[in-house]
């Protein structure tokens, strides 16, 4: 049996929901003309071909998602690609900050200050372990 | 003499990188400013997702309510069950088909949004500003004796021009990559996204719709002819008249009508993430036909267009959820 598509199931969805106000109408305009027994019966038939509507809709939703997974996954893959990006930029920034403290140890050893030497290998590791 | 030498080669260097850089100067504003607002819209769109169940669920209380015939005892089992009620399975049963699709709804939409924000942060001018590091660097050589003022200026300056150079053109070509090798995804993803919203959504809320108007008619009506009835037992019925007291009728004709009102913000909201969606879609395209000049005058207007024809559209969507 050939199962249905996305745009198949709206379309039933549609029609049972179309049906549904059709009986609502014809209920309200005759509402004298009916007794208490059909009006609610009729009320009972509206209530299911909506619910067949709503079924038939929610149906139609679960198939439009299943036919997206290969979509989803390339999609997110690009995503990733382009947050690579963003990190392998970010990254230069980083070599900048620790080249910055690396420069400034160096200059403290070749001067041979040793409070210059221990404050500039603080800095040095900080700046390592902040850009980790 | 050596300081004149690494003068003279810095010129040199700078000149040539001007010119590189010149030719490749990037301005990736719009289609941040793009991704930026279609991520905003995107981020709204879990309440519309978890309203499917809503509108499901809401249209279930009024068959019960009715089929129960307003008997108070039934009535907390009906909107209120007990989470392990039989009511709440029977709840559950109804509407357990758009339950089960809410998650994916709302991871697939998340996709879309990480994407875009991904976007955005890669086109992002503040990306690539490395002054405060370059800064730091400049401060350390010239603290370290190696250059001179003037020659660590050149330095920091020349590097500038480098980085900003390689990483605008690593930028603009990732961008591109990205942007020829998934626009049919972006575009099929914002077409499923726009017809769920546009399409599935609004004939659920117009089913509760007219769930809503059948319950109010017929509850006003049994009012009418209960009224018709005691009116003629006790013998003031008015047979010109269909309503014998209309006065209860307003409360309840004004609560119907805020229902209603709810209802048309959230078609309207529905209707607007549609529109977002279609922008999105055109807007990649729009991205995609100028790929070879992501930072042209008219790619940059293009993206502004989109991305301002996006925004009334959200504030639409925040009146409703």
């Amino acid at each position: 049996m050939a199962t249905l598509t996305a745009g198949q199931a709206f379309q039933l969805a549609l029609g049972f929901h179309n049906l549904a106000q059709e009986i609502a109408s014809y209920r309200f305009e005759d509402w004298d003309n009916l007794t208490s027994t059909q009006r609610r019966n009729l009320e009972r038939l509206e209530n299911q071909v909506r619910n067949f509507s709503s079924d038939f809709n929610a149906l139609s939703i679960k198939l439009v998602l299943d036919d997206l997974s290969g979509t989803l996954k390339n999609i997110d893959e690009a995503t990733a690609e382009m947050t690579k990006a963003v990190k392998r930029i970010k990254k230069i920034d980083k070599i900048l900050k620790i080249a910055a403290a690396g420069v400034t140890l160096g200059a403290a050893i070749l001067a041979g200050n040793p409070s210059a030497i221990a404050s500039a290998i603080g800095g040095a590791v900080t700046s390592a372990k902040d850009n980790t | 003499m050596k300081l004149s030498l690494v003068n003279r080669r810095l010129s040199l260097i700078l000149i040539l990188v001007l010119a590189v850089v010149n030719s490749g100067c990037v301005d990736l504003s719009a289609i941040r400013k793009f991704a930026e607002i279609s991520t905003e819209a995107g981020q709204q769109f879990p309440q519309l997702a978890k309203d499917l169940n809503g509108s499901c669920m809401r249209r279930y209380y009024y068959q019960k309510i009715r089929e129960e015939q307003f008997r108070p005892e039934r009535m907390p089992d009906i909107t209120n069950p007990d989470p392990t009620s039989p009511a709440m399975s029977e709840a559950r049963e109804r509407c357990g088909k758009f339950t089960e699709q809410e998650k994916r709804l709302i991871e697939a939409n998340a996709v879309m949004v990480n994407y875009l924000q991904a976007m955005a942060a890669l086109a992002a001018d503040d990306l690539t500003s490395f002054d405060q590091s370059l800064n730091g660097l400049g401060n350390s050589f010239t603290a370290a004796n190696v250059f001179n003022e003037a020659e660590v200026k050149a330095v920091k300056n020349l590097a500038g021009l480098l980085l900003t150079a390689f990483t605008d053109g690593y930028r603009r070509k990732k961008l591109k990559t990205t942007i020829e090798n998934h626009n049919e995804d972006v575009k099929t993803l914002a077409a499923a996204l726009q017809r769920i919203a546009a399409q599935n959504y609004i004939l659920e809320l117009k089913n509760e719709q007219g769930q809503l108007r059948s319950y109010y008619i017929d509850s006003i009506r049994d009012y009418a002819d209960y009224m018709k009835r005691v009116a003629a037992k006790d013998g003031s019925e008015n047979k010109e008249d269909s309503v014998q007291n209309p006065l209860p009728v307003i409360q309840v004709k004004r609560q119907w009508d805020e229902e209603e009102l709810d209802l048309r913000n959230k078609i309207t909201a529905a209707e607007s993430y549609g529109k977002i969606m279609q922008n999105i879609s055109e807007g990649h395209q729009k991205l995609f036909d100028n790929r070879n000049k992501l930072n042209s005058k008219e790619t940059v207007q293009i993206a502004l267009k989109y991305g301002k024809a996006i925004q009334p559209l959200v504030q639409d969507f925040r009146k409703a959820f």
